[in-house]
């Protein structure tokens, strides 16, 4: 590669790092302060986290579709910073699940997190962020099942948003 | 299809074989399908190593030992051969699937032996891996459309799950299904992005856990998740 074109290459790196660690922070910002007027166990703390994530991304499915559809799309930088991202939450996640004093099957956090993340890239890759809200409740029923039972698990699809509001909360 | 184009050229080329030079008498229709499958193996192994954005024409044709005129009389364009990779790709792994399945009669061990040929043919090709779990979140639209439709084919399949079941399964949403597939496509597409497609088999267990558990409960859907593991 020219010095030019490095240099270009370079002044790419640094602006695609600075939108998403802007994104980023903001995001994880938000997750917190949900999760933080959460008040319960981890199933409670994962329903706010994924209410929180729609509401973002609803008001600012630019920046959400930054997070999920476009980094992926930058090659290999962006596929770090989304593996970092990634590893957060499975953290995130593993913490409310220790604190509740709960034994997950193996690979649980990496499950819910897939699980979420195909279908947020699915809607947000076709603009279609409207849907999210949709099927939250859905995915949560898959992602608490394998650990309270299917049964328990489909009390999700009745449970709405949570009432404590977070930063984006209607 | 094995991504990696063989060298060398027998008295009677397999397909992937690059073709003599000069004069070789082979009939045209063969010439053209053997530049075809070994610029779509070409671009697999590629996309494999550097990744659909990073992959040029120029490399693909060097790859399949042709010259990048060549590359424009099958293709307009690097997603064009994308397309027509995944294609052939997922329409050979359908086919190892549908017979893994098949050779099962009960189905929690048809989904068992599905996901078991899904990782075993991912680990011992991780350019297809990545080419059916990674590349259809990055390399555009057409792709994204030929993904939905190869996850539509095996919805169906899980989707039996509600039928041989102890009941209840009717409550289940809608989207159980395509969330599943989802996720199973998260977890092995993420060993992929890190280089640890050799290691898919590993997964398999929470794979089946998670992937049975809507149908068939935690505890059961474990039981058979750990057989003969």
């Amino acid at each position: 590669m020219s010095e030019r074109g490095a240099g270009r290459r370079d002044g790419e790196d640094e602006g695609f790092l600075a939108r998403w660690r802007g994104h980023e922070a903001e995001y994880l910002d938000c997750l917190r302060a949900a999760v933080a007027s959460a008040e319960g166990d981890w199933r409670e703390s994962l329903r706010a986290a994924a209410w929180e994530s729609v509401r973002w991304a609803e008001a600012d499915p630019a920046a959400a579709r930054f997070l999920t559809v476009d980094a992926l799309a930058m090659g290999e930088r962006g596929q770090v910073c989304q593996r970092r991202l990634t590893a957060r939450l499975m953290g995130m996640l593993e913490g409310w699940l220790r604190e509740s004093e709960v034994t997950p099957p193996p690979g649980l956090a990496r499950w819910v997190l897939g699980l979420f993340y195909a279908s947020f890239h699915r809607h947000l890759a076709v603009g279609d962020v409207e849907r999210l809200a949709d099927v939250v409740p859905q995915l949560l029923f898959l992602a608490v099942s394998p650990v309270c039972g299917v049964e328990a698990a489909l009390a999700e699809l009745e449970t709405g948003p949570p009432q404590s509001p977070g930063r984006f909360h209607p | 299809m094995p991504s990696k184009p063989p060298g060398g050229s027998p008295d009677y080329p397999d397909e992937l074989a690059r073709l003599p030079h000069g004069r070789h008498g082979l009939p045209t229709e063969f010439v053209e399908h053997n530049q075809r499958e070994r610029l779509i193996a070409a671009f697999i192994e590629l996309a494999g190593k550097v990744g659909y954005n990073d992959a040029t024409i120029t490399a693909i044709a060097a790859g399949a030992g042709v010259s990048s005129r060549t590359f424009y009389k099958y293709f307009e364009t690097v997603e064009d051969c994308c397309v027509a990779a995944f294609d052939l790709a997922a329409g050979q792994l359908g086919e190892v699937l549908r017979a893994a399945f098949e050779s099962e009669s009960e189905w929690p061990l048809q989904v068992r032996a599905a996901l078991a040929a899904a990782v075993d043919r991912f680990a011992a090709d991780p350019p297809v891996a990545r080419l059916l779990t990674v590349e259809p979140f990055v390399a555009g639209p057409a792709l994204a459309e030929r993904y939905k439709a190869a996850v539509d084919q095996a919805i169906p399949y899980l989707r039996q799950g509600r039928e041989s079941g102890k009941g209840g399964e009717d409550l289940l949403p809608d989207t159980t299904e395509r969330g599943v597939l989802g996720a199973i496509n998260g977890l092995v597409s993420r060993q992929v992005k890190a280089g640890r497609a050799e290691s898919l088999p590993e997964l398999l267990p929470d794979l089946v856990q998670f992937a049975l558990t809507p149908y068939r409960g935690a505890s059961s859907a474990r039981e058979v998740a750990l057989q003969n593991h």
